[in-house]
Parts: C-alpha cells; structure tokens; sequence
C-alpha cells in the first residue's frame, strides 16, 4: 500500500476528528457503502469493480466486518425500498466496528462496542449510546498547521492533482465500459446527495462520495486519502472521497452542540442500486424543504403579524407623542404669554400713593445738620458691603455738592436689601416658595468702567462670585449698573424679569444710552449664551426726571434706583425735590436702610 | 473721572509676614500706572497691604477703591476670604465722583 504523507495524514485526522464529533455514526441515516472511509485512507480500499480490501493491522475483525458489510449490502439490493432505508440504517453498527486507529483522536461519545461480536450485541450498544446522555462536542480542534493544509493548494498540487486526473479518467473509462446504468453516460463524477443545504436544511448536511472528478473541478476540494495501491487483484485504485472545502467549512461554522447529520454515498452505488435510496433521500429532502418552506411561510405569517401590531402599537405611540407635543406647546404658549404678561406687568410702572420725597423728621433732620459738622476722617456709619462711610462721604450730600462712588454704591445697596425684602414679603403673601437667586442685584460703579475696557467676558469671574452664573441671570428681575462717566451719574437698569434694558441719563443723553444698551447686549450674550434672544429684549427708552442744575446727577440715580425697585414712575419727582432727597439719603444711610423710619411701605 | 495720581515707583516686596512658605502667595495691586507685588499669608486681612499700598503711593486711604475680580475689598477681607490665587490681582480704583456742571 502507498504510503499515505504526513500531509494526507493531518487532513484525515482533522476529518476524522470531526466526524464522530459531530455523532456521524450515531445520528441517523448513514448509508455507508463497503468504502469504509471512516477507518482511514491507508487500511481500506475499493476498486471500481466494488472489491474492498481492508488492512489488518488498522482494524479489528476487519474481514468479518467486511464480510457483514457485503451481506448488508446483497440484503439492501433485495429487499423493498422501505426495507433498505431500514437497513442501511443498520449500517451504521457495523460501520462502528471499526475502532479508530490510535493517530485518531479519541472521541469520548462513541458507542462502546467492547466484547460486541454479534449484532444484538451491537445493537444494545448503540441503544445504550443513544440513551446515554448526549455530550456534543464542537468539532475537533486542529493545529492551524492542518488547516491550512487544506485551504492551500500549491502549484505542485494542482500539477499532481492533474496527474492523478488523468490517471483517474482511465480508471473512469474502466468503471464506465463495465457499468451498465444509463446514468453512467452523464459520468461518473455525481455528488448524490446535496452536501450542504445551509439555510434551508439546517441540520442535515449531506456529505457526498464522489468520484474523483469532483476534486479536479472544485480546487477547494479536499482529497484526504491519495490513490490507494492495488492490493490483491492489482487493479487501478480509484481515490475514496473527497471532501469540499465549502462543506467543511460550513461544518465548522455550526454552532457547538448541534448535531449534525452525515450521509455518506458512494458514487457508484447511487449510480445502480443505491439510486432508489438516493431518490427517496431526495424526496425526504425535499419533503424537508417542502416542509421547511411551510415552517417559513408560517414564520413569515407570523413575522408579518408581528410587523401589523408593531405598527399599530408605533402608530398608537405617535399619536400619543404627538398629543404630548401638542399638549406641551400649549403649555409652552400658555407659559410665554404669562411670562408676557408677567414681564408686562413688570415693565409698568405706577405714580406713588404718597410723595416720593417727604420732608425728613425734626430728629432726624438734627442728625443730618451734625454730621455735616464731622470731619472728614469721622466714620459716620457702614455701607452695606461693609466699607466705612466718613464723613468726606456724607458731606457729598450737602446741596450743591457732587456725590461719590461710596453714597451712589451704598444707596443703591440699601434700595436692593428694601426692594428684596419687599418682594420676599409679596411672595411670602403668595404662597411661594423663596428664591435662591435675590431679585434685586447690583454692579458697582466699577463694573461698567471694566465692562468698556475689559470687555464681557472679564466679569464671568464677578458673576460666579456674585453666585449668578450663566441663565441664572434670567432668574433676577432687576440688576443695577451704577455709571459714572465724564464726571456724570446715570443709572443702567438691565431687566431680565422684564426683559427690557433702561438706561436712566437725568441728561437725556441718547449716545451714552445706545453704547450702554450695546454694551450691556454683549455682556448677556457672554452669560445667557444660547438663551439670549436679542428680539426678546427690549429697550424701552424710559424717560425720568430732568436734570438742569450742575450737580444732582447723583441723587437724581439714587431716586431712579428707588423708583426702579418699588416699581413707581421715574417721572414722579421732580429736580426741585432733590435737596430735600439729599437729606433723604444721608439719613437712610445713617439708619442703614429703609427699615423704621423709612419704611418704604407707604409707598 | 479724574485721573489717577501718578506719585510713587513700583514699590519692592512687601512682606508683612514673612514665615512659611507655603501659605503665602504673591498678589500684584495696580492702579494701572503702577503695579506692587505683595507677599502675605492667605489669612492676613488685606487691609495691612491696601495701608501699605497707600502709604507708598501717598494716597488717602479713603480716596482709593480696591477691587478684586470686580467686587470691592473691604478691610476686613483676607486672601483666604476672597479665595485669592497665587499671583492675582487687586485694582486699585479712584474716588468716583459725578454732578455734571
């Protein structure tokens, strides 16, 4: 006998190790013909007159099995159709004998038939193997070395694959003079069982004998065994089987734990007495794929339903989303026009109930007089931010004099504690909860000096600080902007509550106004971001109290202030008032804050 | 406004604690003309360097403002209060005053 390549070997092994893997033999149908494929290429071989020659040394009882198999094989060609399915299903015992040479992996799941010598011995073998639990193991594990031994074809393999083609075709010639079956025209080279059916047929994977010819076609094709010499007779050998790639590949890609069902044919059995089985196989087949189709028609049906409800149920959820939308967009609009009407609300102002200005009392007109008298290094009282205010500070409110920073900053610090506390109280009286952010900020009169040098983005620190970071500020309704510009006074009002930026000039300067208004557009674009809308701002332009004398710019933003807070008309005083308001402010500093005496209430 | 008085050079450090290091930090005051780096513990009250400041330049203590990040320092301040930086600064301000003749 050649001596079959280690190359051959590997592949073999590699097929082998699948095969009893996949239950091969235990599963069902294994029409197996006397070519014994599964001992191994080296120990059997058929010539194409149908002689089987086992090798000895690789087999146990292999002549008496031969001999079984043969006998199978005169009963099957006997007896009725139904019959042979029946038997060649016994087949698969005697097949079983031959136990795996010891290159072969061992397969733990194989039936064991030690001490069977007679077939009711081997059939309670397998009875025991199929009641056994079943252990599926996934196919055999190779070195990737086999693999690619598989896949590879070499030039030198396709010349010695033609070499033995040609050698085969011979053999064919042979094998087709002596055949008397009509369909031996059609040659010799059939795959009688479809080998593989994937999708369709997903568990049943036909592996097909073929004649060699099928290897020279496919250059995937695996031939595991090479020709096998002629043993007794000296006749031309003709290669086993061959195995596609495609086939094995689709094995292998099986999940694990699947059983997969082999059905192994000879060519030239199929081509005369096994062609009945393999018709009938067909028929199977395509009762299977009939049946399959039925299972997929069912499925699709089914799919189908699914798909209805599917829509139906998005359909539903549409409808529901869109309600939502619509209800939320109602709810949007009933809000904006509340918010509208809220900042409309805001944005008016009324005429006090009494006199803005009101004489101060004897009292405190006495305290004024003495402070006016201190020196300038006296610390008369605290502002709110905490800074000492001297008595340099409040002689700045004497007629005639121009107020500073410390008197603007610290009045208008007074008028946010009053105007808070106020509104505290109105939400109080709501029922509302307070809020985190106070209603009434201010800048100091810094603020708008570094906002024209430094630009928006250098007051993001200040901000923070203030606690008042990014959309927070539309939370305030009113921030101050004390400006002192060119020696003069004016107050800047920004009002998210109503969204309006004021600018109160006692001067009516419309320049300072427009850059105040631009500047202060920057300086919400840097905070709100994308909550900035420039169309919602509005610059009313409001009007207040004209100034014609030289030195009450000052007094004239205090009283804005005031008015702005307690949301009174900035028109409601006029500028012959302001020495009296001056008296006003220095004792409000003095009481730190519109509380006792000056309790804005009246208002 | 009126403009800022111009007496006085960059003055040296200033160091009116002068231990540890790690919890000094430097801070520059400017009043735009002139810049003063001081060196003071984070829980000194800024009102020993605003002093200091003002001694140097020769300015009222009551007519100058120091701000920082905006907001007006008041005496009782410390760096640790205000969460100064290492290497911030503190402007310095004049008196705002206004009446438009």
């Amino acid at each position: 006998m050649e001596r079959v390549s280690a190359n051959t070997f590997k592949v073999w092994e590699w097929m082998t190790g699948f095969v009893p893997v996949t239950r091969l033999v235990a599963a069902i149908h294994y029409i197996f013909v006397p070519t014994i494929v599964f001992q191994g290429v080296q120990t059997t071989t058929v010539h194409p007159d149908g002689e089987i020659a086992v090798k000895r040394q690789q087999t146990r009882d292999g002549d008496k099995v031969v001999a079984q198999i043969l006998e199978r094989i005169e009963q099957l060609k006997t007896s009725k159709r139904k019959q042979k399915i029946k038997n060649i299903k016994e087949k698969i015992t005697i097949n079983r004998l031959y136990p795996a040479p010891d290159f072969y992996r061992p397969c733990p799941n194989s039936v064991d038939y030690t001490g069977c010598t007679t077939d009711a011995d081997f059939a309670r073998a397998i009875e025991e193997y199929h009641q056994s639990p079943i252990v599926i193991k996934p196919y055999a594990r190779t070195s990737k070395v086999s693999r690619k031994m598989i896949i590879r074809t070499t030039e030198k393999d396709v010349a010695k694959r033609r070499e033995k083609k040609e050698k085969l075709r011979m053999v064919r010639g042979i094998t087709r003079t002596g055949s008397e079956s009509p369909e031996d025209a059609e040659g010799p080279n059939i795959i009688p069982y479809p080998l593989c059916i994937p999708g369709s047929w997903p568990d049943l994977c036909g592996f097909g004998v073929a004649c060699p010819e099928s290897s020279a076609n496919t250059m995937s094709s695996i031939v595991p065994s090479t020709t096998a010499t002629p043993v007794a007779t000296g006749q031309q050998p003709i290669p086993i089987m061959s195995v596609p790639c495609s086939l094995m590949r689709t094995l292998r890609s099986l999940p694990r734990n699947r059983t997969v069902e082999l059905r192994v044919f000879r060519a030239e059995e199929l081509d005369g007495k096994l062609r009945d089985v393999r018709d009938s196989l067909l028929e199977e087949k395509d009762l299977l794929i009939k049946s399959d189709y039925k299972t997929k028609k069912e499925e699709e049906l089914k799919k189908s339903r699914i798909e209805e409800e599917l829509k139906l149920r998005e359909k539903e959820e549409k409808a529901a989303e869109e309600q939502r939308l619509a209800d939320l967009k109602a709810a949007a609009e009933k809000k904006e026009t509340e918010t509208k009407a809220e900042q409309e609300v805001k944005s008016k102002r009324r005429q006090p109930l009494k006199p803005l200005i009101a004489p101060l009392s004897s009292q405190w007109e006495k305290e004024f007089e003495h402070v006016m008298i201190q020196s300038d290094a006296q610390v008369i009282t605290v502002a709110p931010a905490g800074n000492n205010l001297h008595g340099k500070d409040l002689k700045k409110l004497r007629p005639g004099q121009w107020l500073n920073d410390e008197i603007v900053n610290a009045y208008i610090d007074h008028v946010l504690a009053a105007a808070n506390e106020k509104d505290a109280g109105e939400r109080a009286a709501r029922g509302e909860e307070p809020t985190k952010i106070k209603q009434y900020i201010s800048q100091n009169s810094f603020f708008y000096p570094n906002l024209l040098k430094n630009k928006a983005k250098s007051t993001i620190r200040l901000m923070k600080r203030m606690k008042i970071e990014g959309q927070a500020l539309l939370k305030v309704d009113t921030m101050y902007v004390p400006v002192c510009e060119d020696s003069h006074w004016m107050l800047g009002a920004v009002r998210p509550g109503a969204r309006t930026i004021e600018f109160f000039d006692s001067f009516g300067s419309v320049s300072k106004a427009a850059r105040f208004v631009a500047e202060m557009k920057e300086f919400l674009k840097v905070h709100l971001g994308a909550a900035y809308v420039d169309e919602e701002w509005k610059v009313p332009g409001t009007g207040c109290a004209r100034q014609r004398n030289g030195y009450d710019c000052g007094v004239f933003v205090c009283t804005n202030a005031l008015c702005v807070a307690m949301g009174l008309d900035t028109t409601c005083y006029r500028e012959e008032d302001l020495n009296q308001q001056r008296r006003n402010i220095a004792a409000v500093l003095m009481n730190n804050g519109f509380k006792g005496d000056f309790a804005l209430g009246h208002l | 406004m009126s403009g800022s008085e111009n007496g006085g050079s960059p003055g040296p450090q200033e160091k009116p604690e002068g231990n540890g290091q790690s919890e000094h930090l430097n801070i520059k005051v400017t009043d735009n003309n002139n810049e003063v780096f001081f060196k003071i513990k984070r829980t000194t009250a800024l009102k020993k360097l605003m002093d200091a400041f003002c001694e140097r330049q020769g300015k009222a203590p009551n007519s100058v403002r120091f701000l920082f990040d905006g907001s007006r320092v008041q005496a009782t301040d410390s760096p640790d209060s205000l969460d100064m930086a290492d290497g911030d600064t503190l402007e310095v301000h004049q008196e705002q005053i206004g009446g438009r003749i």
